[in-house]
């Protein structure tokens, strides 16, 4: 029995089976993917509203549980499982329609500071509200039926639903992409990233649009939280998880960049990944060296906008 | 408006310290302090510790309580944060008068608040904290005390396990934390002649193990022992299923995951096979004393289907009434001198706390999960009650 | 808010806090303690956020440096007190000097998120670093100097300790770099067209909020007897400007109101009820919404009430 330790070991055990190595790029995809669609929401409402969202990860949080009580409606099933995701973005977003017309939108016109502020204070209510309403204890979401078990990539298995979100992610990307390059709507959304005082005096209705954008928002990080169920629990840990990811996706892609936060989701997937082989747990270390290493080259952001005088 | 709340809160608070200070009851109940997670990812451990310490002071208070007097809970979220453990013990300590205390639940938090025990000469019963560094060394002094097994002695449970599982090399996983490098050492250091084929370890916030699950799945070990906890081990499981993981590999976790809730969590993707422990199994049928306790805490909790941690909180706060009777006083001193060598009778038998080393000699469960007839939830199997 | 109120309020608050050991409650002690520790880590980022105008998202690195710094000079050093706080302290100074460099160039947001990696960076090394740190696990147990063994003697340590830095920071926000400081926030480009070295000027300023709020971790280790990995983490990072905010930066005494009401509240409020972060988080929507500018809103209101009598 051979002991093999060692990155030497490990890198050569790599590259001597493409195979091993061709599932780790997988599983950096379906990560990327999968954070991919959290960072989203993030980017968009950062682009437009120029609030930075203390709260997504607690709206991603929230998704969760709501498709967990919905599954437990609708039972194992692939409908209910379609039901869960589409309910959690629905309903967040409801949520969200509500705190905003309700109350963050009477903090437009003041400092982004204060914005701020709120966001954290909406993460403390929101969490306490959960644990309210769902307990303390974990739970866990299953994949739907049909996306169970694995394909059989050659060598290895490979899950179907870790497919499944390499497949999401793309489809997702592209429908918010020609949403916002191709309609109507989209225009007027990146009109309003641009400049909001000379849409206003256009005549739209601005307030419309922020609503529109916080809910969309909301409601993608929600439906984020239903998809990345099926691999993690439903707990009160979760949203402090991912939430620091979003960031650094979000913040190395760009604010506001919905490219930017792609590639950085697809970095960080990469990055976690591969980084885990060789680095072992000081991967934790290099992402934030990563961040740096960015930001000091770039510090809008891979996909960002240089200037920064925009209100 | 806040202002003022926080004005009229001042002044309760100040009105209030005049009165603890100026009075120290000697009459009434004895306060006992219970510091336990209470919210985010730990609130699940908390909540359970503290039903079992709420069962205990009510059997206790119902019996007449302690030297005639009622034992009185004041509960503080620990947060998992040491900063906010100790300022909840300091407070309990100079705002309350409380000279007991149970708690916290982790490791960084319970070394933190033993050395406010030792400088505030308090008792501190540690009910779940598994890391030697709690009552090893300088750390150790006379007013600490451990009931949870600690990794050493996990160790040597775990590879006698793993022995009987037949296992010749293992591969390692697990959270880079203090616990797991403890235990791992721990195995290590007994393994004897079955060899170690890697060692694959993630960082603390980690939330996707596929990297991990693949160089597992490539490594030439038989047997995979793993420490991933709580929600993060039904990621890893989830994650690891479809994978095939735990059909090439046989599992043995750490963590106490043996936890019943955590089976009910997983439901059907509770991999069979999957070797844990547990402080203890509702199911368990070998005590009738374990049967009492199993029949209290149902009706406390609602279900029969009860919590693995209430017992680590029950033992302690009867540890903490016999030692209070044995010394006659509450009287932190002479209490912690009691509870050194005390041997109290606990569901799952005697347990005796070590005088030399202050820890207990709390027994554990291991078992082997495998899926029940007719219902969703797995269940241990080839279970042991290891001394 | 005017100078004259806010000296008058800073010297009330003084005499208070000279008064608070005499009453008798070792929990009003330690309470008065640990309220001045944030306090003054409030008012050195209020240096940045509220004279310069640069948010930092980063500020709990130095508060965490400054802490570790100080355990391990006091323990595995065993250094008396006159050596290890200092060189905690200038230890902060010159990861700040090297951080700020790099984030001065920045403006706002990218700033702050500049300053959020860099402190997530910290944060990750002290986690890592075990045989310095104590890992995970903390750097628990401190060699306290013996003449600050007894609740009262730490706690006029800490008052001079923070009473003379407040007074540094007060004077130097009254002074011409002070000025300076408010001139780059109100108009960084007029400022520089007036022969301003902005970037000098905020690298300065800086450091100097580094300084101090180094200073509150060195406090803050030697009180809690040990220095834990989560006050480097963001999440402390975003106490302190929620702190800073609630108080309203565009004074100097906001951040002391914004420190004290956020930790009275939160120590007060978990004696009542198991489900503080709701209360928490809806009062502090509440100052949100009803007090923009932060508590030293309701100060203004009150005093221009007493002026009018």
């Amino acid at each position: 029995m051979r002991k093999a330790r060692g990155a030497a070991a490990r890198c050569n055990r790599m590259f001597a089976n493409p195979m091993i190595l061709f599932i780790q790029v997988m599983n950096s995809l379906s990560l990327a993917m999968n954070l991919f669609i959290i960072a989203a929401g993030l980017t968009l409402i950062f682009g437009v509203l120029r609030i930075v969202n203390f709260a997504h990860g607690a709206f991603y949080m929230v998704g969760a549980y709501i498709a967990l009580s919905i599954l437990r409606v609708t039972g194992d099933t692939n409908l209910g499982f379609l039901l869960g995701v589409l309910g959690a973005g629905a309903l967040m977003g409801a949520m969200a329609f509500v705190v905003e017309r309700g109350l963050l939108s009477r903090l437009y016109d003041k400092e982004h500071m204060l914005q701020l502020l709120f966001t954290f204070a909406l993460v403390l209510v929101i969490k306490d509200l959960v644990k309210m309403i769902w307990g303390s204890g974990q739970y866990s979401i299953g994949a739907p039926p049909f996306l169970r078990g694995a394909v059989n990539l050659g060598i290895s298995p490979y899950p179907k639903y870790a497919l499944f979100l390499c497949v999401m992610g793309p489809i997702i990307a592209v429908a918010i992409w020609f949403f916002m390059e191709r309609t109507r709507w989209g225009r007027i959304l990146r009109a309003a990233r641009e400049d909001r005082v000379m849409l206003n005096a256009l005549g739209t209705d601005v307030k419309l649009v922020y609503s529109g954008v916080f809910v969309t928002g909301a409601a993608l990080a929600a439906m984020g939280g239903a998809l990345a169920a099926p691999r993690s629990a439903v707990d009160p840990g979760m949203d402090s998880l991912v939430i620091i990811d979003a960031f650094i996706i979000v913040i190395i892609g760009g604010l506001g960049s919905l490219l930017g936060s792609f590639v950085g989701a697809l970095i960080l997937g990469f990055l976690t990944v591969m980084g885990s082989i060789y680095l072992k747990e000081w991967v934790i270390v290099a992402s934030y060296v990563m961040m740096v290493v960015i930001l000091l080259v770039r510090p809008w952001g891979l996909f960002g906008k240089a200037d920064e005088e925009r209100h | 408006m806040t202002y003022r709340k926080a004005m009229k809160s001042c002044a309760l608070a100040l009105g209030t310290a005049v009165l603890a200070t100026a009075a120290m009851a000697q009459d009434g109940p004895i306060k006992v302090g219970v510091i336990l997670p209470m919210s985010g990812g730990g609130a699940y451990v908390g909540e359970g510790i503290y039903a079992g310490v709420d069962l205990a002071v009510k059997q206790v208070n119902e019996a007449g309580g302690v030297l005639g007097r009622p034992l009185q809970v004041l509960l503080r979220d620990e947060q998992l944060r040491p900063d906010v453990s100790t300022a909840a013990m300091r407070e309990l300590i100079t705002l309350e008068g409380v000279q007991h205390f149970i708690g916290p639940a982790t490791s960084a938090t319970s070394l933190a608040n033993s050395q406010i025990a030792r400088e505030e000469k308090v008792v501190n019963i540690s009910p779940s904290a598994k890391t030697e560094a709690l009552t090893a060394g300088d750390n150790l002094h006379d007013y600490i005390f451990q009931l949870a097994p600690t990794t050493d002695v996990d160790g040597v449970r775990t590879v006698e396990v793993l022995r009987g599982m037949g296992t010749e090399s293992i591969c390692f996983t697990g959270f880079d934390y203090a616990y797991t490098h403890d235990w791992f050492a721990a195995i290590r250091a007994n393994m004897g002649d079955i060899t170690e084929a890697g060692e694959f370890l993630v960082p603390m916030n980690a939330t996707d193990f596929s990297a991990t699950i693949t160089q597992l799945l490539s490594s030439d070990c038989d047997t995979i022992v793993g420490t991933q906890y709580g929600g993060s081990f039904i990621a890893f499981v989830k994650q690891a299923t479809p994978f095939g993981l735990f059909e090439s590999k046989k599992v043995l976790w750490g963590s106490n995951t043996g936890d019943h809730a955590v089976a009910a969590a997983l439901g059907a993707e509770l991999p069979s096979g999957l070797w844990a422990s547990a402080a203890d199994v509702w199911y368990y049928e070998g005590e009738d004393s374990h049967a009492a306790y199993q029949e209290a805490l149902a009706a406390y909790q609602g279900r029969k289907e009860t919590d693995m941690w209430p017992i680590t909180g029950y033992n302690a706060v009867k540890f903490l009434a016999a030692a209070i009777e044995a010394a006659g006083t509450t009287e932190p001193t002479a209490v912690a001198a009691a509870l050194e060598g005390l041997t109290i009778q606990t569901p799952l038998g005697e347990i005796t706390i070590d005088p030399e080393t202050n820890r207990a000699n709390s027994p554990e469960f291991y078992g082997r999960f495998e899926p029940q007839e007719g219902s969703d939830v797995a269940r241990m199997t080839d279970l042991r009650l290891v001394r | 808010m005017t100078s004259r109120p806010q000296l008058i309020f800073l010297a009330c608050l003084f005499l208070a806090l000279l008064a608070v050991p005499f009453l008798g409650s070792r929990y009003l002690t330690e309470l008065a303690v640990q309220v001045m520790i944030f306090s003054l880590l409030a008012l050195s980022l209020n240096i940045l956020v509220g004279h310069i105008g640069l948010v930092s998202f980063g500020h709990a690195a130095f508060f965490a440096i400054g802490g570790y710094a100080t355990a391990f000079f006091l323990t595995r050093w065993q250094l008396p007190l006159a050596a290890a706080m200092p060189m905690a302290v200038l230890l902060a100074a010159a990861f700040a000097l090297v951080i700020g460099v790099l984030c001065v160039r920045l403006k706002a947001i990218y700033f702050a998120m500049l300053t959020l990696a860099f402190s997530m960076l910290v944060w990750g090394i002290i986690i890592k670093w075990k045989p310095v740190t104590g890992g995970d696990d903390g750097f628990v147990g401190i060699t306290l100097p013996g003449m600050l063994a007894s609740p009262q003697s730490f706690y006029w340590f800490v008052l001079a300790v923070v009473g003379v830095s407040t007074a540094l920071m007060w004077l130097l926000s009254k002074s011409t770099m002070g000025q300076i400081f408010v001139a780059i926030r109100e108009n960084e480009t007029r400022a520089s067209f007036l022969g301003v070295n902005v970037r000098q000027m905020q690298l300065i300023g800086f450091v100097l909020a580094a300084l101090f709020a180094a200073i509150a971790g060195s406090l803050m280790a030697m009180y809690l007897r040990g220095m834990y990995p989560q006050s480097a983490f963001w999440t402390q990072s975003g106490h302190i400007v929620i702190s800073v905010l609630l108080g309203g930066v565009h004074s100097f005494v906001g951040p002391i109101l914004g420190a004290s009401l956020l930790y009275l509240l939160e120590v007060t409020i978990h004696q009542y009820t198991q489900y503080w972060p709701l209360v928490m988080g809806l009062i502090l929507l509440l100052v949100v919404l009803v007090l923009p500018e932060g508590l030293i809103e309701l100060f203004r209101k009150l005093y221009a009430r007493l002026g009018r009598k």
